[in-house]
C-alpha cells in the first residue's frame, strides 16, 4: 500500500513539473524571400597538393542539393597570370596547379546563367613548430581522470599580419593521418586559459580547431598551452601549425559561429538563452558564396613528454 | 540637497507673503479600517471649485480664502465619499478617514478625477482588485503581467513578464518599489514578478509625459508603493499556488501611531525536488528556488513628522547539491554543488515632515544590490591514494547603489511646484570571474567601475482658467564615470485642454536618458543578463517622445482615450552579430554594437468600464519599431524584434454574486520578427591534413529581422470564490491558461524528418493549462 502510495505521488509530482514545462512542436510554412540563384566555390588549397575545385549552387533552406547541370568557364590566374582556362560539366575540376608560398591565386568562372564570380587569395610562409611537450598529472577532474598540460612553441615573424590554426592529429601504424582534434583538448569543460584564445573568443562556440592572429605576440616567440584529456598512446599524436591566409582565418572564425547559432541547432529552450543572433558566414567568394582560400603548414611533431 | 530645501522655503516664504489673504488646508486621507494612506484621493473645495489630490503619502494640501466657510468633498474609488465643512481662519490640518464601500449590486463607484481632467498623459493605473482578479499562468496574480494587457505595453516571450513599452526594452523601465529602484524584477526567468500583490498597494505605469521628478531610465516608469501597514488592527494572508506559497501579515505596533506589513513568498518547485528526492532515492538534490520578503515599517512621530523603514530581498536558486557519491567499483568519492543565484536587495529610510506653510518634504536614503552568481565547488576523494582533489569556480555580476534624495511640494494658488534632488554613488561588476583546483588560483579578472551621478528636478503645475492645465518640468544633473562626465538636460511638459466638457484634448513632450545599460540574449530576466554603466565607448542611451491625445467619458462612465506618440531612441547598444555574454566577460564592451538608433510611433485606443457588474477594458495599439545600427543589416533600418504591428487585448470581470467573480482576457499580436536563412549553400566543414572535406550546411540570412513568427493570441479565463469564515476570508481561484489551446509559436527551428528533408517547426511553450490557487485572509 505504502509503495503504491509513493508511486502514486511520484506520478501527480512528475506529471505536475511536466505540466509546467511541457512544449510541443509542429510544421509551419514561411514564405522566404527570393533569392536569386548563385555559384558556389570551395578550394581551400596549400604548397602541397593540386588545386582542386568544388562547385554547387545556393537552394532554398528546405531544398535539397542539385547537382550543376551548367556548364562552367574556369580561369585560374596565379600572380595576375592566366595559368588555367577550362570548362567543365563537373561538380568540381582537378588541376595540376600545386600552390606556392608567397605567390596570389585568383579564380574568374563564369556560367550561362549566373553571374560571372571572382575571389582570390594567397599561401603564407609556412612556420615551424620549434618544440611540442605534453606534461602528465597536472591535475584531476571530477571522475578522477588525469589532466595534462600541452604546450606548443612557434616563432612568429615580425611586422607582418600572421594568422594560424592549430590542430592536432592521430596518425597510425600505416602512417595515415586520421582527422584531427578530438575532445580529448575540451576547451570548456577545463576551460582555456591560454590568453591569445581568450582574446579571440571563440571558445563557447565549440570550435573544432584552434584558430588565431598573431595580434598580442606580432613578431615574438609564442607558447600556447592547453589541457587534454587524452589517455592514449602519445606517441601517435602529432601537432601541426597551419600558417593560414587572412581568408582562412576568417572562414574558420565566423564558420564556427555561424554554426553554432544556426537555427538548425536545435537546443530546446536551453538555446534561447545560450545562442545569439544568426551570424553571417564570410565568404570571399565575389558575386558567388563559398571559400577559396590558402594555407601551409609545418611538419607533424610529436608531442614530447616532459617530466613535472 | 540643502541647495534645494534653501530654495523652496525662499519660493514658499515669497509666494505665502503675497497671498496674505488665503490659508492651507492639509492632511491625510486614510482608511478607517487600516489606517492605510490613500492615493490619489480627490479633496475638492464646492465653494471655490479647487481640487486636489493625495500624494503616494496619502497627503494633500489645498489654498483657500480665509474667513469664509468651505464646504470640503472627499472622494476615493471604491470608498464613501465624505462631506466636511471647515471655516478657515489659518493653515488648518484636516485628518480623514474614509471607509471601504460595502458591496452591492448596484454598486456605483465614485471616480477621482475623470479622465479628460486628469493632468496625466500615458499614466495607467489597473487597480490591485482587478489585477487580482485576472486570470493567472500559475494561480499566483502577476502585476506586470497584467499590466501587458495595456495598449502600448507589450509583452516579450510568452509567458515572459517582461514590459516592452511604446517600443521600448524591458532595461528600459524604471522599477521603483517604494523609491527605490530595482534592477531585476522577474523570477523564473520572468514567467513571475517579484512585485507581491498581498502587500502592494498602489501600481501606476507612465508610458509617456513623464513628471520631471522621474529618471533614469528612457521608456517607462513602474512606481510600485507597498502598504504601510494597518494601524489599528492585526490582519493576515496565507495563501498556496502551485508555483509558490505566501504569507502576509499586517498591523500596528503601537496601535494608531506605528505599524509594520511583512509578506513572503517561497516557490514550491523545491519542496517538489525534495519529494522526487526522497521517493525515488535519488543520489542528488537538483531543483529551483525563488523568494522574495518585504518588510515596510510605519512610524507616526509627530502631526507633521512621520518614518517608514522600506527592505525588499528577492533570490532565484537553480542548484545542484552532491555528497559522498560513490558509484559501484570505483574508489573515487564525490562531493559537490552547483548555484546559479541571481536577486535583488533594496531597502529605504524614508523622513517626511510637513512645514507649517503646507509644504511638504520628503527626505529619503535608499540602497538597492543586484547580484548574478555562478557557482561551482567539487571535492573528489580518490580513496586509493587518499588524495583529494579540490575545484571552485565563480563567476559573479553585480550592481550597487546608494541614494540621498529629498523632494518638496509647495502648494500655491492655482498651482504646485515640486523639486528635489537626488545624489547617488554607485558600482558595477560586469564580470568577475575566478577558479582554482588544489588552492591554485586563477587571475583575478574582476573589473570594478565605479560611478556617481547627482540630479535635480522642478516641476510646475499650473491652471489658467478652468480649461487649461499644464504640467511643466525638467530635471538636470550629470553622471561621472571613469573620469568622464555626461551631463544632462531634461525638459518635460503635459498639457490638458478642457475643450468641451468631458472632452479634453492633451499633449506632451519627455526627454530621457539612462546610464546603465542590459547585455541579455533573452530579454527574460535571465542570471545571462549583465547590467553595465555608461563608458566612455558606451554613452548614455536617451529618447524624445512626442504625444497628443483625446479623452472622454461617455455619461454611463465609460473612458475613452486614444493617444499617437513619436519617439526617439538614441545611443542604444546591441550585441555584434554572433556574440554570446554568457559566462561574463570583461571585455564586454567589445561585443557591443554602439550607436545605435530606435525609431517608434504608434497609435493607442483604450475604452475601458470601471463601474457596475462589468468591468473591463479593450486596448488596441497600431505601431512601428525599428532600430538602426551602423555596423548591423549593412546599416540598414531593421524592424525590432518585438515590433508588433497590431496589438488586441480584451479585458473582462464580471461579478456574477456577491462572492463569485468571473474574468476572461483574450490577446493578439502581430508576430514577433526573427532573422531566418533564405538560402543554404555548402561550405567545408573543416579541412583536414589528409585533404578530406567534410561539408556542411551555410545559410545565407535574410535582412535582420525579415520574416514575422505567426500570430500570437490566446483566450484566459478564471474564476474567483470567496466566502466569509468564522475568523476570516476563503478565497479560491480557478484558472484556465490558453483556454482553446492555441499552439502560439515560442521560437523556430528547422529539423531535419527521418526521410532527411529540412523542415520550419515552431516550438509553443504552454498547451491549456488548469491552475488553482487558495487563500485564506484573517
Amino acid at each position: 500500500m505504502c509503495v503504491k502510495i509513493k508511486y502514486f505521488l511520484s506520478f501527480c509530482l512528475n506529471t505536475l513539473l511536466l505540466s509546467c514545462l511541457v512544449s510541443c512542436e509542429k510544421e509551419i510554412e514561411i514564405d522566404t524571400q527570393n533569392f536569386d540563384k548563385h555559384l558556389v566555390i570551395n578550394a581551400i588549397f596549400n604548397a602541397n597538393s593540386p588545386l582542386v575545385l568544388h562547385f554547387s549552387n545556393t537552394t532554398r533552406p528546405t531544398n535539397r542539393y542539385e547537382s550543376s547541370k551548367d556548364s562552367l568557364q574556369v580561369f585560374i590566374f596565379e600572380n595576375n597570370k592566366l595559368v588555367l582556362n577550362a570548362k567543365t560539366l563537373s561538380d568540381s575540376l582537378s588541376t595540376n596547379i600545386i600552390p606556392s608560398s608567397f605567390n596570389n591565386y585568383s579564380i574568374k568562372i563564369k556560367s550561362l546563367d549566373q553571374d560571372t564570380v571572382f575571389a582570390t587569395d594567397i599561401i603564407p610562409r609556412s612556420i615551424p613548430i620549434e618544440h611540442a611537450t605534453f606534461k602528465k598529472g597536472v591535475g584531476y577532474d571530477k571522475d578522477g581522470g588525469e589532466i595534462k598540460e600541452v604546450s606548443v612553441t612557434f616563432m612568429d615573424p615580425p611586422n607582418e599580419k600572421n594568422y594560424y590554426e592549430l590542430l592536432f592529429v592521430y596518425v597510425n601504424s600505416d602512417n595515415a593521418v586520421s582527422n584531427y582534434y578530438s575532445t580529448m583538448y575540451d576547451v570548456l569543460e577545463l576551460g582555456v586559459q591560454d590568453s591569445v584564445l581568450l582574446n579571440e573568443g571563440d571558445n563557447n562556440f565549440y570550435p573544432t580547431t584552434h584558430f588565431f592572429s598573431d595580434e598580442l605576440f606580432d613578431g615574438k616567440q609564442y607558447t600556447i598551452k592547453l589541457k587534454s584529456f587524452y589517455n592514449g598512446n602519445w606517441s601517435n599524436q602529432h601537432v601541426v601549425l597551419r600558417s593560414v591566409s587572412k581568408s582562412y582565418y576568417l572562414y574558420r572564425k565566423y564558420y564556427t559561429r555561424h554554426f553554432f547559432n544556426q537555427p538548425t541547432q536545435d537546443f530546446g529552450i536551453y538555446g534561447l538563452f545560450f545562442k545569439a543572433e544568426p551570424q553571417a558566414m564570410f565568404t570571399n567568394i565575389v558575386n558567388g558564396y563559398g571559400i577559396f582560400a590558402g594555407y601551409t603548414e609545418s611538419t607533424p611533431v610529436i608531442l614530447e613528454q616532459v617530466k613535472n | 540637497m540643502s541647495t534645494n530645501f534653501y530654495i523652496f522655503i525662499f519660493l514658499s516664504f515669497f509666494c505665502f507673503e503675497s497671498l496674505a489673504q488665503k490659508a492651507i488646508l492639509s492632511g491625510y486621507i486614510v482608511d478607517k479600517k487600516s489606517g492605510e494612506a490613500l492615493i490619489g484621493a480627490t479633496v475638492y473645495d464646492s465653494n471655490t471649485k479647487t481640487a486636489s489630490t493625495t500624494n503616494k503619502f496619502g497627503f494633500y494640501t489645498l489654498l483657500l480664502n480665509k474667513n469664509i466657510q468651505h464646504s470640503v468633498q472627499i472622494s476615493y474609488m471604491g470608498y464613501d465619499p465624505d462631506t466636511t465643512t471647515v471655516f478657515l481662519r489659518s493653515d488648518t490640518v484636516l485628518n480623514i478617514a474614509l471607509d471601504a464601500r460595502t458591496w452591492s449590486l448596484s454598486e456605483v463607484v465614485v471616480k477621482a478625477k475623470s479622465l479628460e481632467e486628469s493632468l496625466e498623459m500615458g499614466k495607467v493605473n489597473i487597480p490591485l482588485l482587478t489585477i487580482k482578479n485576472l486570470p493567472s499562468l500559475m494561480g499566483e496574480a502577476d502585476i506586470l503581467k497584467a499590466y501587458q494587457l495595456m495598449p502600448g505595453v507589450q509583452a516579450g516571450a510568452e509567458g515572459n513578464n517582461g514590459l516592452f513599452v511604446r517600443g521600448g526594452t524591458p532595461d528600459q523601465n524604471l522599477f521603483l518599489l517604494d523609491d527605490v529602484p530595482l534592477y531585476n524584477v522577474s523570477h523564473l526567468g520572468g514567467l513571475f514578478s517579484v512585485f507581491d500583490p498581498s502587500i502592494v498597494k498602489s501600481v501606476d505605469l507612465y508610458k509617456g509625459g513623464f513628471p520631471a521628478r522621474y529618471g533614469g531610465r528612457i521608456s517607462s516608469v513602474v512606481d510600485v508603493r507597498n502598504k504601510e501597514g494597518n494601524l489599528n488592527k492585526r490582519n493576515g494572508e496565507i495563501g498556496l499556488g502551485i508555483l509558490s506559497s505566501k504569507f502576509f501579515l499586517e498591523g500596528p505596533i503601537s496601535k494608531g501611531q506605528s505599524s509594520y506589513a511583512l509578506s513572503a513568498r517561497y516557490c514550491n518547485f523545491g519542496i517538489y525536488s525534495y519529494l522526487l528526492k526522497k521517493m525515488q532515492n535519488l543520489p542528488f538534490t537538483s531543483g529551483y528556488m525563488f523568494y522574495d520578503v518585504n518588510l515596510k515599517v510605519n512610524l507616526k512621530v509627530s502631526d507633521s513628522d512621520r518614518l517608514f523603514l522600506s527592505a525588499y530581498n528577492g533570490l532565484d536558486d537553480i542548484y545542484v547539491y552532491e555528497k559522498d557519491v560513490k558509484e559501484d567499483r570505483s574508489d573515487i568519492k564525490y562531493s559537490g554543488s552547483s548555484d546559479l543565484m541571481w536577486g535583488s536587495t533594496a531597502g529605504s529610510v524614508r523622513w517626511l515632515h510637513v512645514f507649517k506653510n503646507g509644504v511638504f518634504n520628503n527626505t529619503t536614503i535608499a540602497y538597492s544590490k543586484y547580484k548574478y552568481e555562478n557557482l561551482m565547488e567539487s571535492s573528489t576523494e580518490f580513496m586509493s591514494s587518499n588524495s583529494v582533489t579540490n575545484n571552485y569556480f565563480r563567476i559573479h555580476s553585480g550592481t550597487d547603489d546608494l541614494w540621498i534624495k529629498n523632494d518638496a511640494e509647495i502648494p500655491l494658488e492655482n498651482m504646485s511646484i515640486k523639486m528635489g534632488t537626488v545624489s547617488g554613488v554607485h558600482s558595477y561588476i560586469p564580470s568577475e570571474v575566478k577558479f582554482s583546483k588544489n588552492g591554485i588560483n586563477s587571475p583575478s579578472s574582476d573589473v570594478l567601475i565605479n560611478a556617481q551621478d547627482v540630479y535635480g528636478y522642478a516641476e510646475l503645475e499650473y491652471k489658467i482658467g478652468d480649461k487649461i492645465s499644464s504640467n511643466t518640468g525638467c530635471r538636470a544633473g550629470v553622471f561621472h564615470v571613469n573620469q568622464t562626465l555626461f551631463p544632462v538636460l531634461e525638459p518635460r511638459v503635459v498639457f490638458n485642454y478642457l475643450f468641451i466638457p468631458s472632452y479634453s484634448f492633451k499633449a506632451s513632450y519627455s526627454s530621457m536618458h539612462q546610464n546603465i545599460h542590459l547585455l541579455t540574449n533573452s530579454n527574460s530576466g535571465m542570471p545571462t543578463d549583465i547590467w553595465v554603466p555608461s563608458t566612455n565607448l558606451i554613452k548614455p542611451e536617451s529618447s524624445n517622445q512626442y504625444a497628443v491625445g483625446f479623452a472622454h467619458t461617455t455619461k454611463d462612465n465609460y473612458e475613452m482615450s486614444v493617444e499617437l506618440y513619436y519617439k526617439k531612441l538614441q545611443n542604444l547598444i546591441d550585441y555584434k552579430e554572433g556574440v554570446l555574454l554568457y559566462g561574463g566577460s570583461s571585455n564586454w564592451e567589445s561585443k557591443v554594437e554602439v550607436g545605435g538608433e530606435g525609431e517608434v510611433k504608434g497609435m493607442e485606443f483604450l475604452l475601458s468600464k470601471k463601474t457596475g457588474l462589468i468591468t473591463g477594458w479593450i486596448g488596441y495599439t497600431l505601431s512601428s519599431n525599428t532600430r538602426t545600427f551602423q555596423q548591423l543589416n549593412n546599416g540598414m533600418t531593421y524592424p525590432f524584434t518585438y515590433d508588433q504591428r497590431h496589438n488586441v487585448s480584451v479585458v473582462g470581470n464580471y461579478k456574477i454574486s456577491k462572492n463569485i467573480t468571473f474574468s476572461a482576457t483574450w490577446i493578439y499580436h502581430t508576430g514577433n520578427s526573427i532573422t531566418l536563412p533564405s538560402a543554404k549553400y555548402k561550405v567545408f566543414e573543416n579541412y583536414g591534413t589528409n585533404e578530406q572535406q567534410f561539408y556542411a550546411d551555410a545559410q545565407i540570412y535574410s535582412d535582420k529581422n525579415a520574416y514575422r513568427m505567426p500570430d500570437y493570441h490566446r483566450l484566459d479565463i478564471g474564476i474567483n470564490r470567496s466566502k466569509q469564515m468564522k475568523k476570516g476570508v476563503r478565497n479560491w481561484s480557478l484558472n484556465l491558461y490558453n483556454a482553446y489551446n492555441r499552439q502560439n509559436a515560442y521560437y523556430l527551428f528547422y529539423k531535419k524528418t527521418a526521410d532527411g528533408e529540412l523542415k520550419l517547426y515552431q516550438r509553443s511553450l504552454f498547451p491549456i493549462l488548469f491552475n488553482a490557487g487558495y487563500s485564506y485572509v484573517f
